[in-house]
């Protein structure tokens, strides 16, 4: 399914958030996930990917260091902050509360 | 240059970022796209079919640079403070290229101009000059500037000729210019203009040679007469 762009924008970042809570992960691993978590039914373009990762370092709620992969070649590995995990929490709570509102309103509209 | 090279190329050129920050991304985005080619050739895909894959995966290049832009923006003071900071690379490009383009076009519209210059001006001016005076004295006296002397007279008899010279050269510049490819328009154009530019150069150079020998020539009379 194809979410409507301005949809995505608010999901994103949390996904992008609790995805790295789970471990540090370069954005191809990031964007690699969020496609299985979701059963491929958030098909994010991975360009628009960076962008965000880079606003959430930014911000401080993640950190990227490179590291080594091979001889010649590294990644960016991004790992979330503590400031990072209380945005995570915070969000968290409320896309809980928006949910139940939206499964109500759900309910009543199918 | 394949196409992912292209898309590389274009942030690398697009991004207003320092240049720190341009090499980081792209570093990052090259390994993103390493990544993406092993999964598709493992998939046994082709060479072509991997590019498209990898480029419909990454998305619409000008969108993600604006949304890079968008996060590194700059307030206006320290946009014109980056000018002069040894980072600003790229914003001094930007304002370069505008300035070298409007150089441009100014210079070439004066060179297009400096065509008919000799027909508004110059020339004409040049035929009340005593020749046959002239003549004997220069050959016996100053056989360099007699042999430059030959040569604006020659000028003088076809002083329409640059006219033409220059119609032509812009006509010249309008075909190549519609018949290029897109990508090499502009660059077809920047040259013509450049053209433009160097005969008002040469132009500049030879009247002004002219003119200094006109004078010359006018002291020596008198001093001779």
């Amino acid at each position: 399914m194809e979410f409507s762009k301005e949809i995505l924008k608010g999901i994103l970042e949390t996904l992008i958030l609790y995805v790295i809570s789970q471990g540090p992960k370069h954005g191809y691993l990031v964007a690699r996930t969020i496609g299985k978590m979701t059963d491929g039914k958030i098909e994010i373009q991975d360009g628009t990917l960076y962008p965000i990762l880079h606003r959430l370092e930014k911000k401080g709620l993640i950190t990227g260091s490179w590291v080594e992969t091979g001889q010649t070649r590294k990644r960016k590995e991004y790992t979330l902050t503590q400031q990072g995990k209380e945005m995570l929490k915070e969000q968290a709570g409320q896309w809980q509360t928006l949910s139940e509102i939206l499964t109500q309103v759900v309910e009543e509209v199918l | 240059m394949n196409r992912l090279e292209e898309y590389i190329e274009l942030f690398s050129k697009k991004l207003h970022v320092s240049p720190t920050d341009r090499e980081r991304i792209l570093d990052e985005l090259r390994q993103h796209i390493e990544e993406c080619k092993l999964e598709f050739f493992s998939q046994g895909h082709s060479e072509k079919k991997v590019e498209d894959l990898v480029l419909k995966r990454l998305g619409d290049a000008k969108e993600i640079i604006h949304n890079f832009d968008v996060i590194y923006k700059r307030g206006s003071l320290a946009f014109m403070l980056d000018l002069f900071h040894k980072e600003g690379i790229a914003m001094r490009r930007t304002v370069l290229k505008t300035i070298d383009w409007i150089a441009t076009i100014i210079m070439g519209t004066l060179g297009f101009l400096a065509f008919w210059l000799p027909v508004i001006f110059v020339l004409p001016s040049l035929q009340g000059l005593d020749h046959e005076y002239n003549f004997k004295l220069e050959l016996n006296l100053f056989p360099f500037v007699y042999k430059v002397r030959e040569i604006v007279r020659f000028i003088e008899h076809v002083y329409w000729a640059p006219s033409i010279v220059g119609i032509l050269l812009v006509g010249l510049i309008i075909w190549l210019f519609y018949k290029s490819k897109s990508k090499l328009k502009y660059e077809v154009l920047k040259t013509g203009l450049t053209l433009l530019s160097a005969s008002l150069v040469i132009f500049g150079i030879f009247f002004l040679g002219c003119i200094g020998l006109i004078y010359f020539q006018i002291v020596m009379q008198l001093l001779l007469r």
